[in-house]
């Protein structure tokens, strides 16, 4: 009951703020009220408000506000033409919900993967981890058994099975690194660009002012990000520089990251598809995505990430 | 609570006069204007499926309460062709809502429950409610 109230007066304070807003934009015409109008929208559509359901609250507004400025208003026509317009903004109703499903289906999804993902790189990295020790330890105590002429072929074993050993863990990192559970996003980001540094001969700089850890998901979502970006500039950009900005911008976490390699035509190509993945998984935890880019200019993106405070 | 409405529909005015009943019936049991809206243009797209697909079926319309809970029942029936894959005709993009997620999938959306029974040859029948918010 409780929740169902306060839900009631948070309507009631938003329908009070629309009026407020609109009665402002109605007398003065100024930009500011129609921030207020898109802040407006943002809380309605936070608090579930149908698209009829808008039209209905702005058509009481406006007449409140006509009312107090001794405009005569035509109340039965005005009716008639919400009515029509909301008959018409049913169907983006439709359309809007099939929207915020697919979101939810894709948010789902990509939590299900990060289990997925989170699981088999435990399993690579304690179970086949531990097996290979054992082996280590039991070529060790047969090579002492050998007589010399064989100990190099012990090595090479060991040698060998030292690389397994390194892929494995490598492999299991990338899946899923358990320092990004354990100790958070930025020495998590901090870690990759080391790698991608060493392993491309890219220069890579993380710099972040912020602190805390944001939910899960959004955590997830800004690694995940970033390191789809490290591997595009890695593989096909020639950047001989990445930078990794993480800053506070309001209630929101932006990451910009940018290169100075040969950039891309936007909406061509391979490029394509990997960004829409970046921006699908941006839009599933409530954020967003741009990408800036053009031959020969380098690649600009900004995500910005609900900080949920 | 009201008697229950059937109407037989085979035109676009069947169509209309489905769709000005619901409205009526949902505002009577107590939803909001917009509530009414979303209700109608439910019933608006099961009428046109019977129209355009079945050529006739009947919509019925009855207010129903159970406990605290009241709400409006909607029942659009036909003895058409019937759908040969229902969880296709359920997936946003099939047919011709083109891809938009109007159509049954959009109904599903604007309604609080959705049911549909069909079989090829047999006719469909799609059965959804919406339950009035509780205060």
């Amino acid at each position: 009951m409780g929740a169902s109230r306060s839900m009631t007066e948070a309507t009631v304070g938003l329908e009070q703020q629309l009026e407020q807003a609109l009665g402002s934009w109605v007398e003065h015409s100024d930009e500011a009220d129609l921030d207020r109008a898109h802040d407006i929208g943002r809380t309605a559509l936070a608090q579930d408000w149908s698209i009829p359901h808008l039209v209905a609250i702005h058509g009481r507004a406006l007449r409140a506000v006509l009312g107090r400025m001794g405009v005569p208003i035509d109340d039965e026509h005005l009716r008639r033409g919400e009515a029509f317009l909301a008959g018409a903004l049913s169907c983006y109703e439709m359309t809007h919900r099939g929207y915020r499903d697919a979101i939810a289906a894709s948010r789902q999804l990509n939590d299900a993967l990060e289990q997925a993902a989170r699981r088999i790189a435990r399993a690579l990295h304690d179970e086949a981890g531990q097996v290979l020790v054992s082996v280590h330890l039991a070529v060790a105590n047969f090579g002492r058994a050998l007589l010399p002429e064989h100990q190099a072929g012990i090595s090479e074993i060991q040698g060998l099975l030292a690389q397994v050993e390194q892929q494995l863990r490598r492999l299991s990192h990338e899946l899923r690194p358990t320092v990004l559970d354990d100790l958070g996003w930025l020495p998590a980001i901090q870690f990759l660009a080391e790698g991608v540094s060493q392993r491309a001969q890219i220069e890579v700089h993380v710099r972040s002012d912020v602190g805390g850890r944001p939910s899960p998901q959004v955590e997830t979502a800004l690694y995940r990000t970033v390191q789809e970006a490290l591997t595009n500039a890695a593989r096909h950009s020639q950047a001989s520089r990445v930078d990794i900005e993480v800053e506070r911008d309001g209630g929101m976490l932006r990451c910009l990251i940018s290169d100075d390699g040969v950039g891309f035509e936007p909406g061509t190509g391979r490029a394509g598809l990997g960004l829409l993945g970046m921006r699908e998984r941006a839009d599933a935890v409530g954020g967003r995505l741009s990408v800036v880019s053009q031959p020969g200019t380098g690649t600009r993106i900004t995500l910005w990430l609900p900080l949920g405070e | 609570m009201s008697d229950p409405v059937e109407m037989n529909i085979s035109s676009d005015m069947d169509v209309v006069r489905a769709r000005q009943e619901g409205r009526s019936k949902a505002l009577l049991i107590g939803f909001s204007v917009s509530e009414a809206t979303l209700i109608a243009t439910a019933i608006s797209e099961l009428a046109r499926n019977i129209v355009s697909y079945a050529g006739e079926g009947v919509v019925a319309l009855q207010a129903v309460q159970t406990g605290s809970r009241s709400g409006l029942v909607i029942v659009a029936a036909d003895k058409g062709p019937g759908i040969a894959n229902v969880s296709l005709a359920l997936r946003d993009g099939y047919s011709s809502s083109g891809g938009l997620g109007l159509g049954l999938p959009g109904v599903r959306r604007l309604m609080d429950e959705f049911d549909l029974v069909s079989a090829p040859g047999r006719g469909t029948t799609v059965t959804v409610k919406k339950w009035r918010p509780r205060m």
